[in-house]
């Protein structure tokens, strides 16, 4: 009892009042000093890690093409206006590409497949990106909380995602969907959860390496309180693993939202989507292939291009990875 | 050994158990009213209530899951509300199509994956490392189904050598199962080449060469068996994987496994359906992961004694002792 007392009366010291004490004193020093070399530090990693990467033409190759995306899904609107990609002309039905006004042709309904591919990107972005971010940041959240306190709260935490990683990904998001029916936040929503359980048990294990570090040891014994310890010494080392799993799932979630669209479980009917684009185009493949052809080029390209600058971007943070799958 | 063995399987059901409920739960979050699906355009609360009492739901949710596990466990997964009819008999007898078809897939993954990866370990940074290493990321990124619709496009539509889809014999195997092998294929040859690579590396490799031993022997024995730890995990990873994965490709070639029959009852919003697939491809990876770590320990003689009887302990402990005493 006393113990834990002592610890955080400690704990507030060191967060932040500034009294003439030999102990506070003490942990100024020491805090400007951390401030200092973890300013440096910072600096440098993300420098080394740019130098690394610029030094590969793949890596910039691929960067450039991410980019691109990023930013024709950002500016789809500009690009073409929205109406354009849900517009539906019965009389330019199942034009090939290359017709006046239709660069890549038209679907089915006579909407433009150009204008319905443009702000598809951003639908895929949008999902992809989202669902990716949620699931990354909450298994951080829990795999700290698994590391830092352990015992009972770890084992709860774990055997919940054992349970949940027993469904395999793609059925647990098709019944999530099912449950919760068509549209983009539920999309989301399955798209999380079916993320979750993997990057849980990843950052886990990197995590629990890190909270036996001597460092981490060091701060308890100065009484810093759990939630100090994981803002200022654990998340700083789990960024590389946090960045690196994140551009993964970015790429298997933007597939995954596809294969979902494609079984007709993805988003409402006219906004554009490149997998419902893909099973729209299923019934008309001898009439016009390229229904079929174009969202799947687009979707393999994307898809292929994040996941090179994913491997690039880990090979630049840890260059002792380098070389494995 | 037997007791570890014994415990992983125990735990199996229970982990079942709350898989299904995990799952039970997550469909009735769905506002959709099944009596209300299933009743004509037209009819009395008389009416409502008696289907509701045929297909047991006015009871309490958690009664309807205990209902559901006592005949689940006898093999009954209750009424579809498509059909009518019993889930089981609709399910049951598409399990070996499924398991078949990841199976195949997964042999051919290994006896393709092992020797080229090691290969491409081996003779790193060669031309044929470079070369192999592209195309997998690029096959790695193509979607599966959309890799199918390909397919039938070119060999079946055009070229007629095998049936576009549905069970016809064993030519209706060939694209099923080169189009799900294709990608997992890509990643799983990056990963063995990587756990040689890491192999390669180690100092009982390099003491093998000063020997003077063979470098094929070297590559076979010293590396490539340490290797096969890491690449078991692998592979079982993967077939787990791929039962779930296998759900695109049976829609794409309307394929009559579970997966196929999975989406015709997402379509047609017969929860007993989806319940009832959802936990037979759960055991499958379950049964998948419980089968790596049975040989993971077997293989591994580290692992092993970690697991090994008391009286196995300490005789070891004896047997170090006596060593560090010389």
């Amino acid at each position: 009892m006393a113990k834990t007392t002592d610890t955080k009366t400690t704990g507030t010291k060191t967060t932040g009042t500034k009294t003439t004490d030999t102990k506070t004193t003490g942990t100024k020093i020491t805090n400007t000093k951390t401030v200092v070399r973890k300013k440096t530090k910072k600096r440098s990693q993300a420098a080394e890690t740019w130098a690394r990467l610029k030094t590969q033409p793949l890596a910039m190759f691929s960067l450039g093409v991410v980019v691109l995306l990023v930013l024709v899904a950002i500016f789809a609107d500009v690009i073409c206006p929205y109406s354009l990609a849900i517009k539906q002309v019965a009389a330019d039905k199942l034009q090939p590409p290359g017709t006046p006004g239709h660069i890549l042709g038209t679907d089915n309904f006579g909407r433009d497949i150009l204008a319905r591919i443009i702000h598809g990107a951003r639908t895929a972005l949008e999902i992809g990106v989202i669902s990716a971010f949620l699931s990354v940041i909450i298994s951080t959240f829990l795999a700290s909380l698994c590391a830092m306190i352990g015992g009972i709260v770890d084992n709860i935490i774990m055997r919940i995602i054992d349970v949940i990683s027993c469904i395999p990904s793609l059925v647990l998001a098709l019944a999530i969907c099912a449950a919760l029916g068509n549209g983009i936040p539920q999309l989301i929503v399955a798209l999380f959860f079916s993320g979750l359980p993997m990057h849980t048990k990843m950052i886990r294990s990197v995590a629990l390496g890190v909270a036996k570090m001597d460092y981490i040891e060091s701060s308890v014994a100065l009484g810093a309180s759990p939630g100090y310890i994981m803002l200022r010494h654990l998340f700083p080392n789990l960024t590389s693993i946090i960045i690196i799993n994140g551009t993964a799932q970015i790429s298997m979630n933007i597939m995954m939202g596809a294969t979902l669209g494609f079984v007709g479980l993805g988003v409402k009917a006219p906004t554009p989507e490149w997998g419902t684009m893909l099973s729209g185009g299923l019934s008309y493949m001898m009439r016009n292939q390229y229904m079929v052809l174009v969202p799947g080029i687009v979707l393999a390209l994307a898809a292929l291009f994040i996941n090179t600058f994913g491997d690039c971007l880990r090979d630049a943070l840890d260059p002792k990875l380098k070389g494995k799958a | 050994m037997l007791k570890y063995i014994l415990k992983r399987i125990l735990i199996v059901p229970v982990l079942l158990l709350f898989v299904a409920f995990f799952v039970f739960i997550l469909l009735n979050l769905s506002e959709a009213d099944p009596v209300l699906q299933m009743m004509p355009a037209e009819y009395t609360q008389v009416e409502y209530d008696a289907m509701a009492a045929r297909f047991g739901l006015d009871k309490p949710l958690l009664v309807q899951f205990g209902n559901w596990v006592v005949n689940a466990v006898q093999g009954d997964f209750g009424i579809s509300y498509k059909t009518k009819g019993p889930v089981s008999g609709d399910v049951l007898y598409r399990i070996p199509i499924s398991w078949n078809l990841a199976l195949i897939t997964t042999l051919l993954m290994i006896v393709i994956g092992v020797p080229l990866g090691a290969l491409c370990a081996v003779k790193q940074y060669s031309t044929f490392d470079n070369i192999t290493n592209v195309l997998a990321k690029f096959m790695g990124s193509i979607p599966g189904f959309w890799l199918g619709l390909m397919l039938i496009q070119v060999f079946s539509i055009k070229l007629g050598w095998f049936p576009t889809f549905g069970m016809k014999g064993w030519r209706s195997w060939v694209l099923p199962v080169f189009t799900f092998l294709l990608p997992y294929l890509a990643n799983y040859l990056r990963q063995v080449r990587s756990a040689m690579l890491d192999c390669i590396r180690q100092d009982y490799v390099r003491t093998a060469r000063s020997k003077g031993a063979k470098e094929s022997v070297v590559i076979y024995r010293d590396a490539l068996r340490n290797a096969l730890l890491p690449i078991i995990t692998l592979t079982g990873g993967i077939f787990a994987s791929m039962i779930g994965g296998a759900v695109m490709i049976e829609k794409v070639f309307a394929f009559p496994g579970i997966g196929y029959k999975i989406l015709e009852g997402i379509n047609n919003r017969d929860m007993p359906t989806i319940l009832a697939c959802t936990m037979i491809l759960s055991l499958f990876t379950i049964g998948a992961q419980l089968v790596i770590d049975i040989s993971y320990a077997l293989v591994d003689p580290r692992i092993r004694a970690t697991f090994a009887g008391k009286k196995k302990v300490k005789k070891l402990d004896a047997v170090k002792a006596t060593g560090g005493g010389e």
